[in-house]
């Protein structure tokens, strides 16, 4: 309950936090204008060599990367509370800091999901994408899955991060290139070397797009939810590791004197 | 007027060399390049490398531009060092335009990062075949992208609300610049508006100089992006003389 009644208040900062940033009107005409943008940019370069298929690949796998975008501002949001002063005040508290930081920070994995799906949306508008009907709407759950274990792996960089605030940004770009390069989004796992594959089976987004790309081109259903359990999975490793992780780096902070403001 | 000229690049570069986070673009930016290669090498098309050679380089110049030097105004508001900078007799517009020139020749460094993956990762090497035109285009590119940014450094110091469009407008203007996808494959209407960003003369004249064919037009190009480079520098500088005057007159100078 006491866990519950932390992590409601963490949104409630996380939220505050997020309408600085955007409004409606700033989030559709500029959050996800960058977003659509940066997906046909990327999904444009099939056009280089005349590849309608390569095409869609690459337009189903942006619409997911660009949630991850969204979501890998946990990376940075974790960290904040070393810029606001208030870091020494949650490691004092009598709790974890977990509940805390996950509310605050969660509020950019519903961002995520919405921008997947807002993008998803325009770009099968824009591309007339053939998707089929009505097994299109499983991407929804699908997409909520891989942006939340994306979140998971934000987490835990996050706490990681916290005691190097100023990387936060570099880690957060690095995540999000390193999704779109490795983790089936521009060209399929298995065109890696397998020590590059074993590492990106590890990773979120890989195992949650293969599940989508299987819906979307009628293959199995235990192939679908194979994937969505890795899916699955995954996240939970990562924010198992995030929750072992998080107090640990605290009390490293507290031990050199490194929790002040910075 | 060369002193204080000197002595703005010397700054820039020490203040610049030992920040990780203005220096971000240079090191992440490149790293692009993976991405456009694993699709080239995929489809094997690794013909097309000089494309993923172009792109991240250019998108490491308009990062650096966009997001770094655009700050630097803002960031001498924000440190209360402005006043002492405006005193001086030196021109603002000009300190403010050398360092941003400083940025924007460092992120140059994206190109030599870019080969490297390219070569490393998937054994491609990149020829240029017309070195001196990839050579003078790469000055000039740095040199425009500067004079580009100094109206962006004026706005985002001067106007909150055009911050919060600071991230959205890159990938259009990347998209518009035509620095990975020719321009070609947009609607027709749209394609005027690409003519007005120095990435899109910038963009076919480093592909130019990787293609065995004699270049065409090439002095034209040179001569657009140094054009719009200039363009801009002016339009910045009347913008920041303007701002000045207005943030004297409310006594707002070193107030965020």
């Amino acid at each position: 309950m006491n866990t519950l009644r932390l992590m409601r208040f963490g949104l409630l900062v996380g939220t505050t936090e997020f309408k600085l940033f955007w409004n409606w009107k700033t989030w559709f005409g500029g959050w996800i204008l960058q977003m659509l943008t940066q997906a046909l940019f990327f999904a444009l370069v099939a056009r280089l060599f005349g590849s309608p298929d390569h095409e869609r690949f690459l337009l189903i796998g942006n619409a997911v990367a660009v949630g991850a975008v969204a979501v890998s501002w946990a990376i940075p949001s974790s960290t904040w509370d070393r810029g606001d002063g208030t870091y020494p005040l949650l490691v004092i508290a009598p709790s974890s800091l977990m509940p805390g930081t996950i509310g605050r920070t969660s509020i950019w994995f519903v961002a995520g999901v919405a921008t997947s799906l807002v993008t998803f949306v325009l770009l099968g508008v824009m591309f007339d994408l053939r998707l089929p009907w009505p097994d299109t709407l499983l991407v929804i759950p699908l997409v909520v899955l891989t942006s939340a274990s994306t979140y998971c792996l934000s987490l835990f960089l996050g706490t990681l991060v916290t005691r190097q605030p100023r990387m936060r940004n570099i880690i957060l770009t690095l995540l999000t290139i390193a999704a779109r390069a490795f983790c089936g989004v521009t060209v399929p796992v298995a065109f890696w070397p397998e020590p590059v594959q074993f590492v990106v089976r590890l990773l979120p987004i890989t195992h949650g797009l293969e599940a989508i790309r299987l819906l979307l081109d009628e293959g199995s259903v235990i192939a679908i939810l194979r994937s969505a359990g890795l899916e699955v999975a995954v996240g939970a490793g990562w924010i198992l590791l995030a929750m072992l992780a998080i107090d640990r780096m605290a009390n490293a902070g507290r031990k050199d004197g490194t929790i002040e403001l910075i | 007027m060369l002193r204080p000229v000197r002595g703005s690049l010397v700054a820039q570069f020490h203040m610049t060399r030992r920040n990780v986070e203005d220096t971000r673009p240079i090191w992440v930016m490149p790293v692009y390049t993976l991405i456009f290669m694993a699709v080239f090498a995929y489809v094997d098309r690794e013909d097309l490398a000089a494309y993923s050679l172009v792109a991240p380089t250019l998108m490491t110049v308009g990062q650096m531009g966009f997001f770094v030097a655009s700050e630097l105004m803002s960031r001498e508001r924000y440190n209360q060092t402005l006043e002492i900078v405006v005193a001086t007799p030196t021109p603002l517009w000009l300190i403010i335009l050398t360092r941003i020139s400083v940025l924007t020749s460092m992120s140059l460094l994206g190109l030599v990062i870019s080969w490297a993956i390219i070569r490393v990762v998937f054994g491609v090497t990149v020829a240029v075949y017309h070195p001196v035109l990839f050579a003078v285009a790469m000055v000039v590119t740095a040199l425009s992208a500067a004079g580009s940014t100094l109206i962006t450094t004026a706005l985002f110091s001067m106007a909150r609300t055009a911050r919060t469009y600071q991230n959205s407008i890159i990938f259009p203007l990347f998209l518009l610049g035509g620095i990975m996808v020719p321009i070609t494959e947009f609607p027709a209407w749209i394609q005027p508006l690409s003519r007005l960003i120095y990435l899109y003369w910038s963009a076919n004249l480093l592909r130019d100089s990787m293609s065995p064919e004699t270049p065409v037009g090439a002095g034209a190009s040179l001569a657009a992006v140094a054009a719009l480079g200039i363009a801009g520098a002016v339009i910045g500088a009347l913008m920041i003389l303007r701002m000045l005057d207005k943030l004297r007159r409310e006594g707002r100078l070193g107030v965020l």
